[in-house]
């Protein structure tokens, strides 16, 4: 869970993602927009988590850390961090009202 | 009955008055126009095309005639006319053959949302389907007509239709259009190729069309699945070279190619996702039309499970 004061993230409620995974590449159709993306691996399982439950960019670090077997440092954060304002520009992803 | 058998008199007559009602792939397209050059056109290049007689049921009501008023007379131009309505900008009357074909691609990808409409040539041999997907100038239309004349099938130039509920491809069989310089390369490429016209100063170069093969024609109800999905990029000099495309790369590539997957949602995911799940996905580059044609005869078989049936 987010720690208190986090900014939260969650997938956008009316989203009903369609998802094809081969070999790290992650492409995901979302009908709500009618757009399809095509997202790296770390991208995608960050995305993936989101639809499993709302997290801040912490929270999101530490479990896609353990899906990617990737060690959680500054890097992943910040990474993470700028998925999560590319996956919201796109549309996928939204604050969850404090 | 065939649309040859009918005699270039007969035929002229037809379409100046209720017009030949021509099976093309899964469709039925009723042509009329009163234009000497079409007429001579749709006998060269729709000869082995079945005529049917469904009590004047067409999916396409096509006719080209000079439109009315001053346009008729002074640098007179030609019309499109689908289901009685103008439905292109006119041509100039000189190019009423290039529009015809251009119609008809039109009519399809407009309105054919049964299938999955992909803007790429497709070809098969022994059972499986190729699609060939490329940007304007990246060697479509030639190397599928090299193919062509080379034991594959013509399922068509321009627009591959997919099944989505079993993907298998249907075949769409018309001439082969041919732009600028690949109109000599296929004359040189092989002499007996049927290109008696072409038209120059269109809005894509020199035109011309390639009659279908009359295999192709006839066997336009035999559907088959893709086996692989190929990306051309034609460069002049270039070493023909291909490598494998991962299939997310492939699916975006693709989607990008279809005239109509925004609009099937997520069944035209759906459908994209597995015909990419079921073929080998290339990236081809090439400038030798025999090199090319010797590494399209080495394409690995596909897997008989992801082949579809």
């Amino acid at each position: 869970m987010a720690a208190p004061g986090q900014t939260t993230w969650k997938v956008i409620d009316a989203c009903e993602f369609r998802w094809r995974i081969w070999d790290n590449q992650f492409v995901v159709y979302n009908p709500a927009s009618g757009d399809t993306h095509l997202l790296n691996q770390v991208a995608g399982e960050a995305l993936r988590c989101l639809q499993e439950a709302p997290a801040d960019a912490a929270e999101l670090t530490r479990r896609v850390a353990v899906r990617t077997d990737i060690q959680v440092d500054a890097q992943l954060l910040a990474k993470i961090n700028d998925f999560l304002d590319e996956l919201a520009e796109l549309g996928l992803i939204e604050l969850v009202p404090s | 009955m065939n649309l040859g058998d009918l005699g270039f008199e007969n035929l002229r007559q037809q379409l100046r008055h209720r017009g030949v009602f021509v099976r093309t792939g899964p469709f039925v397209c009723h042509l009329r126009s009163p234009l000497c050059d079409v007429a001579e056109a749709i006998d060269f290049a729709y000869a082995d095309f079945p005529l049917v007689d469904r009590g004047g049921f067409a999916d396409f009501h096509v006719r080209l005639a000079r439109p009315p008023g001053l346009r008729r007379w002074v640098r007179p131009q030609v019309q499109f006319y689908l289901d009685g309505r103008a439905s292109l900008k006119p041509f100039p009357v000189r190019l009423a053959v290039p529009m015809l074909e251009w119609g008809l691609n039109w009519c399809v990808a407009s309105q054919a949302h049964q299938y999955m409409m992909i803007h790429a040539a497709a070809l098969e041999r022994d059972g499986h389907a190729v699609l060939l997907v490329g940007r304007p100038g990246a060697g479509k239309s030639t190397l599928c007509a090299a193919l062509v004349f080379n034991g594959w099938r013509l399922f068509s130039d321009e627009i591959a239709l997919v099944r989505p509920d079993d993907l298998r491809l249907v075949p769409l069989p018309r001439p082969i259009s041919l732009k600028n310089e690949s109109i000599e390369v296929i004359r040189r490429f092989a002499p007996g190729a049927r290109i008696p016209w072409q038209w120059e100063d269109t809005t894509k170069g020199t035109v011309a069309h390639l009659a279908p093969p009359t295999d192709s024609v006839l066997r336009a109800d035999q559907t088959a699945p893709a086996a692989w999905v190929v990306f051309l990029d034609y460069q002049p000099d270039a070493d023909t070279r291909s490598r494998r495309l991962p299939r997310g790369t492939a699916l975006m590539r693709l989607a990008r190619n279809a005239f109509n997957y925004c609009l099937l949602g997520s069944q035209g995911f759906e459908t994209m996702a597995r015909l990419i799940e079921s073929s080998a996905c290339y990236e081809f580059r090439y400038s030798d039309l025999n090199k090319a044609i010797a590494r399209f005869d080495t394409l690995p078989q596909p897997d008989r499970d992801h082949a579809g049936s």
